[in-house]
């Protein structure tokens, strides 16, 4: 082989091994993300039902979703979810973050972990157990608030409206605020001391720290925070649906659909009711449209007078 | 490779992807569908017929998908008198079973030879085209030999018979004798439906029990869903007809029925199969119970173990029914004929009924079976009562209501507007929701 030839092998190779070397991510990105989504485009333009006749209904399912007074519910449930949970959360996890990191706290790793356990503790858990402190005759929550006079009468927590949301509120939060803490303990570690050094030195306290240095630094941190909890309020599902749906009853969307949220509407379209494959199919791509609207809206306001 | 020739590569790829697998799902429905009626292993396709053998020559193995283990636990027994075919019992949990089976039918996967169609979930699986009719050739399903009631619960809107119940399914009021002693100074059974033996009784005996027990007794759990089934069961009116809701006559005074009976108190608050009622068993604050044949081994006894001699069953004022779960034959099932072998024996043959009445401590649909009477028995735990008779008894004159494509939409909507009622909305109020639920759920029954 002569040395030209060589050099041409080796240059071929040397372009195409990048290729090679990202074809896994590419592939399996084509594979199993990519053909997914494309595949739920087409068959949201389809009136299929999972039998074998399928037929190409056009938009038709998008204006019926447009039209579809369930769909807003799930989009107005999802809102009241963000304003009850998104600040509720970063507030609980911040606190606890900054605690954990102050160096003042004993035992820091023991309470990592138990902060973190409601995070990989399963739904199915946490809905047996939620639905039973929030029974209305029986659970310990009504209990405990009647015993020290908040309330009089108990309230039908996972019966009526507002007090069901409040319960999915609460749940969600508390699932959700160790991992979130876990990102801002993260982010906390990764500001350099020597602010904080000197910003002693300047005289400043702990809370001038943590407002003018700990903050400011956190903002990638909390953009991520605030934009997954926003997606995460339209995919909230196991949670509620294991506590109204779990034992036998079937309260879908709980009750008068004050828990219905974008992921169990489609939830209930495709596999509960009439098997409307397309529909919920075109429900699910309304519903990215609008949180990739949402995010880059979002996006926009939180990085004003950036970066 | 060129930078420009590189997004063109990347479109190709992707639209090739896209339409392999949009051809390639045309394709299996063109297949599946011709495959039909020529599935090689199922002999009935060619002469429209299974040859009759005598069980011993039937050999081979089937697939059977089960949530529990009703239909395992009679597998012995059939393999007693069918000793060359083994059953594979797949087990999955109850929670994803419907949506397994829905996925396997539309992703044309591996279906079982036998899957199971319990009542609740079964309008919207029978409308699909993935069963085999059992009362057509090759299968020819004796239906007469099941008690009458249950043909609207396995019939398609199609006309088609998509799947055979396996368990009976009438229903009375289990009670508690210590508390029907104290609160209406009998247990006897006959006495206590002369008592109760119209709705209004219900209503008045429910408000002095309350009453009586300062509110920690109620006459009945609750409205969801033991409430509601005890009082609806008896309307047979189909929920949709000619494509359009058919609520009004069912729903209506059944609400009315609520409204009256939660306004006196009669029903407690509990959730047929929360916690609270789940423990309400052992506990002194239930009367009585809506109680179907499948109710007593798998709701009451479970729930209160060691009350033998504590039950008692009567005759609700009307004859109603409640749940049960079917076995059908997917089209595509490799081994139609060993399973229908199954599916016949044991809901349609004398050592089936009695197999599963030793195994699963209820009885089959299969009339002989009763005719017979190979279920009397004085029941200890029922106080030396024979329940079994009674149920006979009661279904005999029940009637069952058709399963309609709409009926989960329907049901988890009543869901919904039932707890209004037990908020103290009006019937009138609760009504007008669920129609308004409905309709948002499914447009075209407008």
């Amino acid at each position: 082989m002569s040395t030209d030839e060589l050099t041409k092998r080796n240059k071929i190779s040397q372009k195409l091994a990048p290729y090679i070397f990202v074809s896994p991510f590419f592939i399996i990105f084509a594979l199993f993300s990519l053909f997914p989504i494309l595949f739920t485009l087409y068959i949201s333009l389809t009136d299929w039902t999972g039998t074998k006749d399928v037929s190409l209904v056009g938009v038709q399912n998008y204006i019926q979703v447009f039209q579809d007074t369930r769909f807003y519910r799930a989009v107005g449930n999802t809102f009241l979810f963000m304003i009850m949970i998104i600040p509720a959360q970063i507030i609980l996890a911040l606190f606890i973050s900054v605690m954990l990191t102050s160096k003042k706290v004993p035992f820091v790793g023991t309470f990592r972990l138990m902060n973190f356990l409601p995070y990989i503790t399963t739904s199915v858990a946490i809905g047996l157990i939620f639905n039973i402190m929030f029974d209305s005759n029986y659970g310990s929550v009504n209990e405990i608030l009647m015993k020290f006079g908040f309330i009089t009468e108990k309230i039908n927590w996972l019966g009526e409206k507002w007090p069901a949301r409040i319960t999915i509120a609460l749940v969600t939060i508390w699932k959700y605020f160790g991992y979130t803490a876990v990102l801002f303990m993260a982010g906390i570690m990764s500001i350099d001391k020597q602010l904080y050094e000197a910003s002693e030195i300047d005289g400043a306290g702990k809370w001038r720290q943590l407002f003018s240095i700990t903050l400011p630094n956190l903002k990638p941190v909390m953009i991520f925070v605030v934009l997954t909890t926003m997606i995460g309020c339209f995919q909230i599902f196991d949670e509620p649906y294991m506590i109204f749906t779990g034992f036998g009853a079937t309260l879908v969307g709980g009750p008068q659909g004050s828990a219905l949220t974008g992921t169990w509407l489609i939830y209930d379209t495709v596999f509960g009711g009439t098997f409307r494959y397309g529909y919920g199919s075109a429900i699910s791509f309304a519903l990215f449209i609008l949180i990739t609207a949402i995010t880059l809206v979002v996006l926009r306001f939180m990085n004003k007078g950036g970066e | 490779m060129s930078k420009k020739l590189m997004p063109f590569v990347a479109i190709l790829l992707t639209l090739s992807l896209v339409l392999t697998a949009c051809g390639q799902s045309s394709n299996t429905g063109k297949n599946g569908s011709k495959n039909e009626g020529s599935n090689p292993s199922s002999a009935p396709g060619d002469n429209n017929t299974f040859t009759e053998k005598s069980p011993e020559e039937y050999s081979g193995e089937f697939t059977l998908w089960a949530w529990g283990d009703f239909e395992a636990n009679v597998v012995p027994a059939f393999n007693k008198v069918y000793p060359n075919i083994k059953v594979n019992v797949e087990v999955i949990p109850n929670s994803d079973y419907g949506r397994k089976l829905q996925t396997t039918i539309a992703s044309r996967g591996d279906m079982p030879d036998v899957s199971l169609m319990e009542v609740s979930a079964r309008g919207a699986l029978m409308s699909l085209d993935a069963w085999e009719d059992l009362s057509a050739a090759p299968y020819n399903a004796k239906l007469d030999d099941l008690l009458e009631y249950a043909l609207p619960l396995i019939t398609n809107e199609k006309g088609e018979v998509v799947t055979i119940q396996e368990d009976a399914t009438m229903a009375g009021i289990a009670y508690k004798r210590d508390l029907a002693r104290e609160y209406f100074g009998t247990d006897d059974p006959k006495e206590l439906e002369a008592i109760f033996s119209n709705w209004d009784v219900f209503v008045e005996k429910g408000k002095e029990v309350y009453e009586k027990s300062g509110g920690k007794v109620t006459l009945m759990s609750g409205l969801y869903e033991e409430g509601f089934r005890l009082l609806s069961g008896s309307y047979t009116e189909p929920w949709v007809v000619d494509g359009k809701l058919n609520i009004e006559s069912t729903f209506k005074p059944v609400y009315e029925l609520m409204e009256k009976m939660t306004k006196n108190n009669m029903f407690g608050k509990l959730d047929t199969w929360s916690a609270s009622w789940n423990a309400s068993f052992a506990n002194n604050n239930v009367i009585f119970y809506a109680t179907p044949t499948w109710f007593v081994p798998h709701g009451i006894k479970p729930n209160d173990p060691d009350s033998e001699g504590r039950y008692g069953l009567m005759r609700a004022p009307v004859s109603y029914q409640w749940g049960g779960t079917g076995m059908s034959i997917p089209k595509d099932a490799k081994n139609k004929e060993l399973a229908w072998q199954f599916v016949k024996w044991v809901t349609m043959s004398m050592d089936g009924a009695k197999a599963f009445a030793e195994v699963n401590n209820t009885m089959t649909l299969y009339k002989p079976a009763m005719e017979a009477n190979i279920y009397s028995a004085a029941d200890p735990y029922f106080a030396g009562q024979d329940i079994m008779s009674k149920f006979i008894e009661i279904g005999k004159e029940t009637k069952a209501r058709p399963i309609t494509l709409y009926d989960s939409i329907i049901t988890d909507s009543n869901a919904l507007t039932m707890k209004m009622i037990e908020n103290g909305r009006t019937a009138e109020q609760a009504y007008n929701e669920l129609v308004k639920m409905i309709l948002e759920s499914a447009p075209e029954l407008k």
